[in-house]
């Protein structure tokens, strides 16, 4: 998992970055951090219980601050105030997340101050999508095509993915991480596309019911 | 009101639709705000309201394609997502412009996209009108109107098609100002997931009740609006176990006359 989040903070367009886990009722493992900066900012976040890192994960949306500085200290009023001094322009956090699956957050600094560019939202996005991806298939130890160095794109852009997770937690009587997972799996070996999988599944035509033993 | 005195001969209900519709809506904004609903809303009255027999929402996923939020019927949600794979269509071009696209007549327009006009006359549709989702002169998407005939669009039509547009564009940036980016981009995963939830929610249920997708989100409509809860926090109960989709699922018949639920 560690070369899983290394491997994408290495893309992400910041100087450095972190990738933790965390599970609903809070308890985390910081699986990654890219230095010692990123990860003195992660461990006072949740040291103090506030930050960017926590909201993003506890709001499911992403908290940008493109400038620490002229940020508004309100939200999170004693880490700016601790921060303040080390060079960090700006810091985001970005939830990883696909619907109700929450596996924990990802997030970066740049030292000078600078807004997203449409091109970095991109970039950002999509590598997380695939790690996330990774992280789903790793934390239910199923073997897959990896989506964030693999070939193919395996991205989560059908709605049918999301329709098969449902149908397969149904199927399975598990939850949406494992199902996820299990059609990834199911996807790679059978050498098919998850996107096709998907479809069949939601077709009716195929069912992963048999797998559940 | 007083330029939809002549339209509404013929509908003389309309007016009071009307503004039930902007009520709901704006009703949507204020209280225990669910992003899911107002789009859910929005795709809903444009169909009762306005002169199309289908709608559906699309909005930007910022990584440089569009995702399907919102739409009248699974047909419809099925169109949309065509016109994403087949990358052509009105939609897509009111997207890339941020200008209304109309086709009078989609036979007409069939070899301007060829793929979208035989799947939109597959689905028994002959007109179509895009119209673009604005904040702040940034397209974040397009509310695609489809009609079972050619012809234009009556003009107090794309007005207020374009009203209810605005009012969901400023309801997924929850009537906060877009002074940056950041703003923008957290505003839209926000909805865009919330989409991915119900979804995954429809799959469940469908699975669970043997029941169709288009069944399923039926259900899951019906229990949100019997228990005034929003439809991705539903569907978000559903899918971690904290609501039986068995109580979803019976509140799918009745859920529209009644309060569908034991």
């Amino acid at each position: 998992m560690s070369l899983v989040a290394a491997s994408c903070v290495s893309r992400l367009p910041g100087d450095g970055g972190s990738v933790t886990l965390m599970t609903s009722d809070l308890a985390r493992t910081t699986i990654h951090t890219s230095d010692a900066m990123i990860a003195y900012v992660e461990q006072r976040q949740y040291a103090l219980g506030e930050g960017p890192s926590l909201t993003a994960f506890l709001t499911g949306v992403p908290a940008l601050i493109a400038n620490v500085a002229r940020a508004p200290r309100a939200p999170w009023p004693v880490l700016f105030g601790e921060i303040e001094q080390l060079p960090i322009g700006s810091l985001y956090a970005f939830p990883l997340r696909v619907g109700v699956i929450s596996l924990g957050v990802c997030s970066f600094y740049r030292r000078a101050a600078r807004p997203l560019t449409p091109a970095d939202v991109t970039t950002v996005l999509t590598t997380l999508e695939a790690t996330t991806l990774d992280l789903v298939a790793a934390s239910a130890r199923e073997e897959v095509e990896p989506a964030l160095d693999g070939r193919t794109h395996d991205a989560l852009s059908s709605t049918q993915i999301h329709q098969a997770t449902g149908m397969i937690m149904a199927q399975l009587g598990t939850d949406a991480v494992t199902a996820l997972a299990r059609l990834r799996g199911r996807a790679f070996a059978e050498g098919r596309g998850v996107h096709t999988v998907a479809h069949d599944v939601v077709a009716r035509t195929t069912s992963l019911r048999e797998d559940a033993s | 009101m007083n330029a939809t005195e002549g339209r509404s001969a013929g509908r003389p209900q309309r007016e009071s639709d009307l503004v039930r519709a902007f009520v709901t809506l704006a009703d949507t904004l204020v209280s225990d705000f669910d992003v899911s609903d107002l789009l859910d809303s929005l795709v809903t009255h444009s169909v009762n309201l306005l002169d199309a027999d289908a709608a559906g929402l699309l909005l930007s996923d910022q990584k440089g394609g569009l995702a399907v939020v919102a739409s009248s019927s699974e047909q419809t949600h099925g169109l949309e997502v065509f016109q994403i794979q087949v990358n052509e269509g009105p939609c897509l071009e009111c997207c890339a412009t941020g200008e209304p696209v109309s086709a009078e007549d989609i036979g007409v327009v069939a070899e301007r996209w060829p793929a979208f006009a035989a799947a939109a006359a597959e689905a028994g549709h002959r007109s179509v009108l895009a119209l673009p989702l604005r904040v702040r002169g940034e397209v974040i998407g397009a509310m695609n109107l489809f009609r079972n005939q050619t012809g234009p669009f009556p003009q107090i039509d794309v007005e207020l098609a374009q009203g209810l547009s605005d009012v969901a564009a400023i309801g997924i940036l929850q009537q906060r100002a877009i002074q940056n980016r950041e703003l923008l981009v957290e505003q839209l995963q926000g909805a865009l997931n919330s989409r991915i939830v119900i979804e995954q929610a429809k799959g469940m249920l469908a699975e669970r009740g043997q029941i169709e997708l288009s069944d399923a989100f039926a259900a899951l409509r019906g229990y949100a609006r019997s228990s005034s809860t929003g439809l991705a926090q539903v569907a978000a109960d559903v899918l971690s176990g904290s609501l039986s989709p068995d109580l979803v699922l019976v509140s799918r018949a009745g859920a529209r006359k009644d309060q569908g639920t034991r």
